[in-house]
């Protein structure tokens, strides 16, 4: 069954993972811009890593049919020092006022929080007007573990703050059972990322599935350097056949849903 | 849709498409399996050897001996699993969401600067939970 991977980083993957990501019906893949393992010694190396996400990665994508699209930020866990996270900042116009480099840029992302400092609070602030100012998406990172709850609170206080959010534009990402609910009902979209030992499995995302529906949810690998599992999404469909849901719901989470909120970016969502 | 329902959230959706005795019968086994680990690990939390005198909290071993037992472990890790394994068999619905409100930090103000220990799992001034609901 054909599907989107909305959240993955294909920078930390090898080229195996894109062909087993295809033969198991990978048609796309969505990166967003964040933490490499360790902190960045300067603003530079993220305008090289802006090139690997705009230039590099949708070539190696695009030998194994998958269209590849990616998201711009400082995320929040280099977002420490507000001088340096600037310098950052300042550089995502470059890409996104370039008509061929912002081909594949969905919007910023992934901003938020990490350990809920009041530096952090403060770059996220100034993304999010960032993404106001050129009308893009934004997809945000709530933190981890014992953090998540406090933090996903203090990010939707600081998008309502921020007074010209469309919540059906933004998508929270690593909802679990105690933060997808807040996330819901204030009317943005909600990601569940299928993750060994932190976050959601792929029964834990069914199960929220038959607790809250269909709609504005996605389920994502967050595929990355660390444990995680770029095979995911397809192990999340199989768990729902699995249980015998209908074909149509698992489509539509694994890829309507995310083609859905995805068409609405400035620079054009293509996949069909 | 109840009356109360807010506008946002998204309408109840039916029961899933299978019976308790299916639902059994495809995942029971693993998840007896899960309880051993489970049993097994708090067991081998019991057989740990004393920490060194240079392991605090959150750094190593989470005690000598009956770690899972000891009145006043330091690592808050192990006494929150237990608390929170109690809300296992309380009979109370939603377990999920409430372990994972058991394991969340409980304060709601940003911090100054970023906290020098890494995150653990649990609060990191964990408060045994009341039993009372
Ligand atoms: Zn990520």
């Amino acid at each position: 069954m054909p599907y989107i991977d909305p959240h993955i980083h294909m920078v930390s993957r090898t080229t195996d993972d894109y062909q087993r990501m295809a033969r198991a019906g990978c048609v796309a893949v969505t990166e967003p811009a964040f933490w490499a393992g360790y902190d960045r010694g300067t603003p530079e190396a993220f305008r090289d890593y802006f090139r690997q996400l705009t230039v590099v990665e949708p070539k190696r994508a695009a030998r194994f049919g998958i269209d590849h699209y990616c998201w711009l930020c400082i995320n929040p866990k280099e977002a420490e020092d507000p001088g340096f996270a600037r310098e950052v900042i300042q550089l995502i116009p470059e890409f996104l006022d370039d008509p061929q480099l912002s081909r594949n840029v969905l919007g910023i992302g992934e901003i938020g929080l990490n350990r809920n400092t009041k530096n952090e609070l403060l770059i996220l602030e100034e993304q999010i007007a960032l993404a106001v100012q050129y009308n893009q998406l934004i997809l945000v990172h709530t933190p981890h573990l014992e953090d998540k709850r406090k933090g996903t609170k203090l990010i939707l206080d600081a998008l309502k703050r921020n007074g010209h959010i469309d919540p059906g534009r933004v998508l929270i990402d690593h909802v679990e059972e105690h933060t997808i609910e807040m996330v819901l009902d204030a009317g943005y979209w909600a990601g569940m990322t299928l993750y060994p030992d932190t976050k959601c499995t792929p029964q834990r995302a069914a199960d929220l599935i038959e607790t809250y529906g269909h709609e504005r949810l996605w389920v994502n690998s967050a595929g990355d350097w660390g444990p995680s599992d770029p095979l995911s999404v397809p192990k999340f469909q199989q768990e729902m056949r699995g249980r015998g849901h209908a074909a149509g719901v698992i489509e539509k989470i694994t890829l309507t849903n995310p083609s859905a909120f995805l068409f609405q970016s400035r620079n054009g969502f293509a996949t069909q | 849709m109840p009356a109360e329902h807010k506008p946002n959230a998204p309408a109840t959706p039916p029961a899933p498409p299978y019976t308790l005795p299916q639902l059994l019968d495809r995942d029971f086994l693993p998840h007896r399996a899960k309880l051993l680990d489970l049993a097994a690990f708090l067991d081998r939390c019991d057989r740990t050897q004393p920490p060194s005198p240079r392991e605090g909290p959150g750094e190593g071993a989470p005690g000598s001996g009956n770690a899972t037992t000891d009145s006043a472990p330091t690592d808050p890790r192990l006494p929150a699993l237990l608390s929170a394994i109690a809300l296992l068999t309380d009979n109370h619905p939603n377990r999920t969401q409430r372990i994972l409100d058991a394991l969340s930090d409980p304060t709601t103000d940003p911090l100054n600067a970023a906290p020098q220990s890494p995150v653990l799992g649990v609060p990191q001034n964990h408060a045994p939970l009341t039993t009372d609901h």
